[in-house]
């Protein structure tokens, strides 16, 4: 009985110890972590809307506030520019996040960039290097968003490349309303 | 000193843990596609297993046998995490390049491995030194490997062009099978080499016996 008493004791203390490390360590780098994924999309936005200096931040039904966050680009005499939004599809690893611009006018896109993924690294971590993103400047959103055949694939990567092709066209037909509208709402 | 030196430098070559011992194969085959891949894993892996020989070695006296393995893996568990934290703090690209592969040094058993076969059985400094040399040796083998993949990969080493453009790439380095015939082509060269060192040695003198490596497998 009392060895089992140590054995607990020992355990516990050690856990404790830890816990007490870690929620130290948490506490200090996560301003400086949040502030990292803050930084990175408002950075994002300006990436993929060239010319947008301020933008607004406005879902795809204002009313009930539900569907994909959109973010509005504004130039410095207020003109609209365009509009950026995260489009999210399922990868390899994980969920594949991407920041996608697209001019309204044109029925366009300006510019991607990913945000956050799981992919394996070297390989489908390659969907975030500009030789892929890049082809995506200029593209028609009424293209079909096939891989391999619209779209260039990253050899051995197929699923994140498709991952980030689905993702901008299912988002893309999702916000069609808006872009009736011309982008506005 | 002589010994703290011995127990230094097996990591590097001798005992090298991924090339000799072959243990940690997991994040070995997975990452190296990349030189910055290795060395950042690598040094993650090296500062983990430094900390947790450390402390194991300092607090070995008063963990009952029994429950040394959690007690071990909480305190590996503890510096994975303030590495993994710190990575997303101040190093955000490499974190999301080297992803999930970060949190899972926990189970790597190499870190383990010297915590069961050497930290729980020698003083701190031993211990120090031992972790910092399987340490070294961790990291310039991630990264020799990650190194020798890209560059027959893509013709580049830390993302420099090494290899004049246009050279035709074997993309087959990039991927798992590649990560094996590297392997397999580099553990075959330093068992080689040691055959011909060994040679040399035995034809001057014939003593000292090969120092046999401790191996654990995951």
């Amino acid at each position: 009985m009392h060895e089992n008493l140590k054995l607990i004791v020992v355990l516990g203390l050690i856990a404790t110890i830890s816990g007490g490390v870690l929620a130290y360590v948490h506490q200090t780098v996560s301003p400086i972590i949040e502030a990292n994924k803050l930084g990175p999309l408002r950075d994002a936005i300006y990436e993929v809307l060239p010319g947008a200096t301020a933008f607004e931040v406005n879902t795809l039904d204002s009313s009930s506030g539900e569907g994909p966050t959109i973010y509005q680009g504004t130039d410095d005499s207020q003109e609209p520019v365009g509009i950026a939004f995260v489009a999210v599809g399922s990868g390899f690893g994980g969920p594949v996040e991407v920041m996608v611009g697209l001019d309204t006018a044109a029925r366009t896109i300006v510019g991607i960039k990913v945000l956050d993924h799981q992919e394996t690294p070297g390989l489908g971590s390659r969907i975030a290097d500009p030789p892929f993103t890049g082809q995506f400047a200029d593209k028609s959103i009424d293209d079909d968003f096939i891989v391999d055949k619209d779209v260039d694939m990253i050899t051995g990567a197929t699923i994140s490349c498709e991952a980030v092709a689905s993702a901008i066209k299912n988002t893309v037909r999702q916000i069609e309303p808006v872009l009736r509208a011309g982008g506005a709402w | 000193m002589r010994n703290l030196r011995k127990e230094f430098v097996k990591g590097l070559w001798n005992e090298h843990p991924i090339f000799r011992l072959l243990i940690g194969m997991c994040p070995t085959l997975a990452i190296t596609t990349a030189a910055t891949n290795g060395l950042a894993m690598g040094l993650s892996t090296a500062f983990v297993l430094i900390c947790s020989s450390t402390i194991i070695s300092l607090v070995k006296n008063i963990i009952p046998p029994k429950v040394r393995i959690p007690c071990y893996i909480i305190i590996i568990a503890t510096f994975v995490t303030i590495a993994d934290l710190l990575l997303a703090a101040y190093l955000p690209d490499l974190h999301t390049v080297l992803g999930l592969f970060i949190p899972l040094i926990v189970v790597n058993c190499i870190i383990l491995g010297r915590a069961e076969a050497y930290a729980s059985k020698m003083p701190v400094l031993d211990s120090f030194v031992d972790a910092l040399g399987m340490g070294i040796g961790i990291t310039w083998g991630l990264t020799f490997l990650g190194g020798f993949r890209e560059l027959m990969g893509m013709g580049t080493i830390f993302s420099q062009q090494i290899l004049p453009a246009g050279t035709t790439s074997w993309g087959i380095f990039l991927l798992p099978p590649g990560a094996f015939f590297t392997l397999g082509i580099t553990v075959g060269v330093m068992n080689q080499i040691n055959h011909i060192l060994e040679h040399r040695r035995t034809e001057r003198t014939s003593v000292e016996p090969t120092m046999a490596g401790q191996t654990a497998e995951s």
